[in-house]
Parts: C-alpha cells; sequence; structure tokens
C-alpha cells in the first residue's frame, strides 16, 4: 500500500528544494537593507503554496515558478505598502489607475516560457550584453562587472536594462506563439 | 533629476543605497507602472536564475535566523492545508523542527484535563478517561498538530492514530480521510461512527456501530457511541440499555464505568421527564376541551401534536352525542394541516354511536386516563363494539406489548381508520412487544423505521413519543 502523507511530503520538499534557491536569491535583492528577513519572504511563499500544491505539483516547472515568483512579488508588495501606510501613519488609498498588465497575465505568459527558450534568446543577444547579463545572473554586483569590462559602473545599469528590454521581446512573440498552439491544440 | 520609476533595475538588483531602498519601496507601494515593471522583471530574473543555473540564486548558507517553531505551527493551524506538506515544509524550510521537542503524547491532547470529544475513539491513547465538557469556543487552533510523531505515525500506518489526532481537534475532514486508509475493524467502523456522530448523522453512525458490535458486541467505545446515536435519535430506553452495557464491562478504566453509569441515568431522567411533561399537557389540553374552555386556534397553531392527543380523549370521553359532535370544528382545523379527513370521520363516527351503551364506558375510560386502575375495564371494552375505547385503553395500559391478540386489535383498528397517527403507535407497541419477547434488534429496527415515518409528517405529530 503506497504512503501518501510522505509521497506528499517527500513530493512537496523536492518542490521547494527546486525553487528555493532561485527565490531565496531574489528575495535577498528585494530585502536588501530593509528590516524584512529573506527567508521569511521566502518561507510564506511555499506557506501560500500548500493549499495550492495539489494543482502546482502538476504543472511545468516554468509555470510553478512563474506563480511561485507572483505569490512572493505579492508578499513583497504587502511588506511595502504596510511599511508604508505604517511610516506615514495613515491608510492606504486604493489605487483607481488599472495596470496596463494584470499580474495574473504577466504570470501566464511567463509561465509558457521554458529555461530552454530562454537560454536561446540569451545567445542572440549582442555579446557585451549577453556577457554582462550573464555575470549578473551568476550574482556579480554592478562593480564587478564594471571591473570586469573596463566601463563605468552606470553603464552596466543600462547595459543590463537593455539586455532585460530585449531578453523580453526575443520571448514574449513566442508566448503568443505557445498560447496559439494551446488554444488550437485544445 | 531622477523619479523614482528610474531606479526600478537598480533596486531589483539590490544596488540602491538604504536610503533610496526605502524611497523606492514607500514608492513601489503606490506607482502602478513600477509594480508591473516589477513583476515582469523578477519573473524574467528568476527564468535567468533557473536557466543559467545561476547564483543570482548564491548558494545558500545555513538560516542565519532559527524561528521559533510554535507560533509558526499555530499560524499554519488556521489554515487547512494537509499536513504532509507542513511536514515537508518544515523540513526543508527555516524553521528548525529539532529545536521544539515534541511530547509524542501530545499527538492525542494527553496532556489535556478534560476531554471536549463526546464520543469515544478506539485508538486507547486517545480513549484515556477524563471528564467530559463540551468546547467553549476554543477550537483546535489551541492545540496545533506535532508534526514529526504524526509523521512517524504514518510511518507505521496508524491511520486511525492520525485520524484520532484529526478528530481530538475538530477535523472530522482529515480524519475521515485518514480512517479510509485504515484496514477494515470494528475499530475502524467505530471511528467513523465518531465522525458521523459528529456531523449528526445519527443513522450512518447507528449503521456503522451495529457492525462494529457485530464482530465485536463487547467493544466499549462502540456500545458508548452507540448510546449517543440513539440518543440523538431520541430512542432514550435503547440508549440508556446501550450505556448500561457499557457500565457492566469489565476491565475499563473505573471513570468510564461510572460515567457510562451516569449517562444510562439521565437517559432514563430524560425519559421520564419527556413522558410526564407530554401526558400532562395532553391532560391539560383534554380539560380544556371537554369544559369548553379551549382556545381551539390557538391549540391548532402553537401545539397541534399534544391537541390530536387531547381530541382523541376528548372524543373518547365524551358522553353524549352532542358533547362529541361540537368537537368537529376541531378535528377539521388539525385535519387542515395535513392530508385527508380521518379525524372528522372520527368524530362523526363516535356521535352516531349509541350513547346509552358508550356513555357508561366512557366515564370508566375517563378513569383510566386520570391515571386509576379500572380492573375489568378492558374486557368489558373488548368485547363493547366501542372499538376505540378499547384501543384507547389498550394504548393506556400497554396491553397490546403483552398480549399477541391484542395487539392484532390494535393493528387492525388503526389501519382501518387509516389515521396515520394511530398507525405510528401501532408499530409503536408492536417493537415494544418484539423488545419485551426478547428481540431487541427487532425492536429498535422498527422503531428507528417508524420515526422516519413519523420525521416524514414534519411536527404534525409527537415523534418523541415513538420510543
Ligand atoms: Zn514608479
Amino acid at each position: 500500500m503506497s504512503n501518501l502523507f510522505n509521497r506528499d511530503r517527500r513530493r512537496f520538499e523536492a518542490f521547494i528544494r527546486q525553487h528555493r534557491p532561485s527565490l531565496l536569491g531574489l528575495a535577498r535583492r528585494l530585502c536588501a537593507r530593509s528590516s524584512l528577513e529573506p527567508e521569511d519572504l521566502v518561507q510564506e511563499t511555499f506557506e501560500r503554496a500548500m493549499p495550492e500544491f495539489a494543482h502546482l505539483k502538476d504543472r511545468t516547472d516554468s509555470a510553478a515558478a512563474a506563480w511561485l515568483c507572483t505569490t512572493m512579488t505579492n508578499r513583497f508588495l504587502d511588506y511595502c505598502r504596510r511599511q508604508r501606510t505604517e511610516s506615514r501613519g495613515m491608510p492606504h488609498l486604493a489605487l483607481v489607475q488599472d495596470l496596463a498588465v494584470s499580474p495574473e497575465e504577466t504570470q501566464e505568459n511567463w509561465a509558457l516560457v521554458s529555461t530552454d527558450a530562454f537560454q536561446k534568446a540569451i545567445e542572440r543577444l549582442k555579446p557585451h550584453l549577453r556577457d554582462a547579463y550573464r555575470l549578473h545572473a551568476e550574482g556579480k554586483r554592478y562593480n564587478a562587472i564594471a571591473e570586469h569590462f573596463n566601463v563605468p559602473v552606470g553603464t552596466v545599469g543600462s547595459w543590463l536594462t537593455l539586455a532585460r528590454r530585449d531578453l523580453k521581446e526575443l520571448l514574449l512573440p513566442q508566448v503568443a506563439v505557445a498560447r496559439e498552439q494551446g488554444a488550437t491544440s485544445s | 533629476m531622477t523619479t523614482p520609476c528610474t531606479n526600478l533595475h537598480l533596486f531589483v538588483d539590490g544596488e540602491l543605497s538604504a536610503p533610496d531602498a526605502e524611497v523606492f519601496r514607500q514608492h513601489l507601494g503606490r506607482c502602478p507602472e513600477c509594480e508591473a515593471g516589477l513583476r515582469e522583471l523578477l519573473q524574467l530574473e528568476l527564468l535567468a536564475s533557473r536557466a543559467l543555473g545561476g547564483s543570482a540564486s548564491v548558494a545558500e548558507p545555513p538560516p542565519a535566523k532559527v524561528t521559533p517553531l510554535r507560533p509558526w505551527m499555530q499560524r499554519m493551524s488556521r489554515t487547512v492545508v494537509p499536513v504532509a506538506l507542513a511536514a515537508g515544509l518544515a523540513a526543508v524550510g527555516v524553521f528548525r523542527l529539532q529545536t521544539q521537542p515534541e511530547a509524542p503524547t501530545d499527538v492525542w491532547l494527553a496532556g489535556a484535563d478534560v476531554r471536549t470529544l463526546e464520543a469515544r475513539l478506539s485508538h486507547p491513547m486517545a480513549d484515556r478517561f477524563r471528564p467530559y465538557e463540551p468546547m467553549r469556543g476554543t477550537s483546535g487552533a489551541a492545540n496545533p498538530l506535532p508534526l514529526r510523531p504524526l509523521a512517524e505515525l504514518e510511518e507505521q500506518q496508524d491511520f486511525r492514530g492520525i485520524a484520532a489526532a484529526y478528530a481530538l481537534r475538530g477535523d472530522w475532514q482529515q480524519a475521515e480521510s485518514f480512517l479510509s486508509r485504515a484496514p477494515a475493524s470494528a475499530d475502524r467502523d467505530n471511528d467513523r461512527a465518531v465522525v458521523a456522530l459528529s456531523g449528526q448523522r445519527w443513522e450512518e453512525a447507528l449503521n456503522l456501530l451495529g457492525g462494529a458490535l457485530r464482530q465485536e458486541p463487547r467493544h466499549a467505545q462502540a456500545l458508548w457511541n452507540r448510546g449517543l446515536a440513539l440518543r440523538g435519535l431520541g430512542l432514550l430506553k435503547q440508549a440508556e440499555a446501550s450505556f448500561r452495557d457499557v457500565a457492566s464491562l469489565p476491565g475499563q478504566a473505573a471513570g468510564w464505568q461510572v460515567a457510562a453509569e451516569k449517562r444510562a441515568d439521565e437517559m432514563r431522567a430524560l425519559r421520564d421527564a419527556e413522558a410526564a411533561r407530554w401526558q400532562r399537557q395532553v391532560r391539560e389540553t383534554w380539560a380544556q376541551l371537554t369544559e369548553k374552555t379551549a382556545d381551539a386556534a390557538y391549540l391548532v397553531r402553537e401545539q397541534p401534536a399534544v391537541t390530536r392527543a387531547a381530541l382523541y380523549e376528548a372524543v373518547r370521553t365524551a358522553t353524549s352525542a352532542n358533547a362529541v359532535a361540537s368537537l368537529l370544528p376541531l378535528a377539521s382545523a388539525l385535519d387542515g394541516l395535513g392530508e385527508g379527513t380521518v379525524l372528522q370521520d372520527y368524530v362523526r363516527d363516535a356521535a352516531s354511536r349509541d350513547f346509552k351503551v358508550r356513555a357508561p364506558l366512557a366515564e370508566d375510560y375517563a378513569r383510566l386516563v386520570k391515571g386509576a386502575l379500572v380492573p375489568g375495564l378492558l374486557e368489558r371494552l373488548r368485547v363493547s363494539q366501542e372499538t376505540d375505547l378499547y384501543v384507547g385503553a389498550l394504548l393506556h395500559t400497554g396491553e397490546a406489548t403483552r398480549d399477541a391478540e391484542s395487539l392484532k386489535a390494535l393493528q387492525r383498528y388503526a389501519h382501518g381508520s387509516r389515521d396515520p397517527w394511530l398507525n405510528l403507535l401501532a408499530e409503536r407497541e408492536r417493537a415494544r412487544s418484539e423488545e419485551a419477547s426478547g428481540r431487541a434488534a427487532n425492536a429498535e429496527h422498527l422503531l428507528l423505521a417508524t420515526l422516519r415515518t413519523c420525521g416524514a409528517y414534519n411536527t404534525l405529530f409527537p415523534c418523541a413519543e415513538i420510543n
């Protein structure tokens, strides 16, 4: 007889082990120089994942990662708003302005991008943007990257901004294609 | 001059100074563009980290800070999450189970000095006697599940143990799902009955307990729970018997023995009190009807069941055709609550009797209703043509439960009258005669069926009288 309890537990452990390092990396950058603990942010994100795990476990890695990312972003934004309210001593006013792209749409788009597609896209960047972004993705700070290329720190910032813009432009049309395929195959 | 919006990338890359980062976080809370930009950017960065195996994610040092486990688990227990996942998160998350030694007995709330669950679970650790005290508004949140011992129970496939832990915290859904994985046994059926009792599904509980007791006739928990189910159904006499059975079982904690005895006494007291209350109400209403002081509209509206019972007595004890006929409006009002015209038909039929013969019998019958013994009356009524009086006397004396011929007479009359309440009473007397002949299981079966029928008439009849 299968041991469902421990099977579920092990699956969830594996799920956490798979996604936790990259989430924690993001969380550390978001929480830098704040009173918010990156571990808490990640922990809360996985707590939110528990009631959803029945669905999450059957989705693609990219879809699960996109869900976790949205959830963590929401937790983080909550924290920012709470802090803002506290520091100003006044209630948070609801935003009347609509977002250009809804959080759900953002998540759904990125859920369709595989790591393979990303690797192909990054190969197509201009060499200096590609190399700068790679160094950044390895965890290098701006000044280290600046030193590597012997350029001012400000230049690194604009290279990374450009690299991200190009990556989005390369990846998002594929999302549209993936969506259409999804639509025709269903 | 730069607006905060231009700092989005620097912020996400952790390149802002502390004051600038602070300003940007405040800005984020009110700038929809930056919020959307942040969402997009974080998705991209996460993908990069996954694709490049990168260490935007940084090799992970052990968590600097160990958050106490207890507050976290209390927070967890407010949301319904599969305990397996919580155990998984606790194992690889920042929380350290080791920092919180768990006494394994906490699983079944062994430390509590009262129990809040009225029913009895089969797991010995969950069935230790403590005085019962109904929940005082506190829920399972005060007693979060210790995850590690639970995982060990799972390892040992002790599903009943896990189910018991959930049941003690009022999480019936989880309890049920773990029970469905336990191997079939009297114990499992008992515990499933406890789940049914929690939802007041008395008959379901009774069926499960019947199964458990067929396997193990002296199953203390099942007998106790049977008492609870029968009480829920209003079968107080049977409930009393079940609790007496528990009390008589040897080799159990004295606390349970005393508690079972006390329950049995309570069932008897409750039954006596209800019977007395019913009789008093019927007699009072009967008196009002015969003395013509009754407010018929009020009676029909407020207490139709009592009024119906009183109407039968008023007709039976009336000593003239006029007195009977005066009850016709009340009879038709009561008929109007349900279907048909059985009460009007009965009143008309009784009014047409020969009162030279009926009046003396009716007077003696009235003495019987008031609780007097009238020797020879039953026999006089049996040989008379006043069958309704005979039937009334059978019901008052309980003769039909002792004598097969009397029971047949009662059934014949009830059937012929097409009066549903009289038929229910006839079934009740049949069940009681089964019980008197030592066929308690048959009796219970009959009573349950009769109760179901009675319940279908809504509040028209006093189903508590089917007991
Ligand atoms: Zn902005």
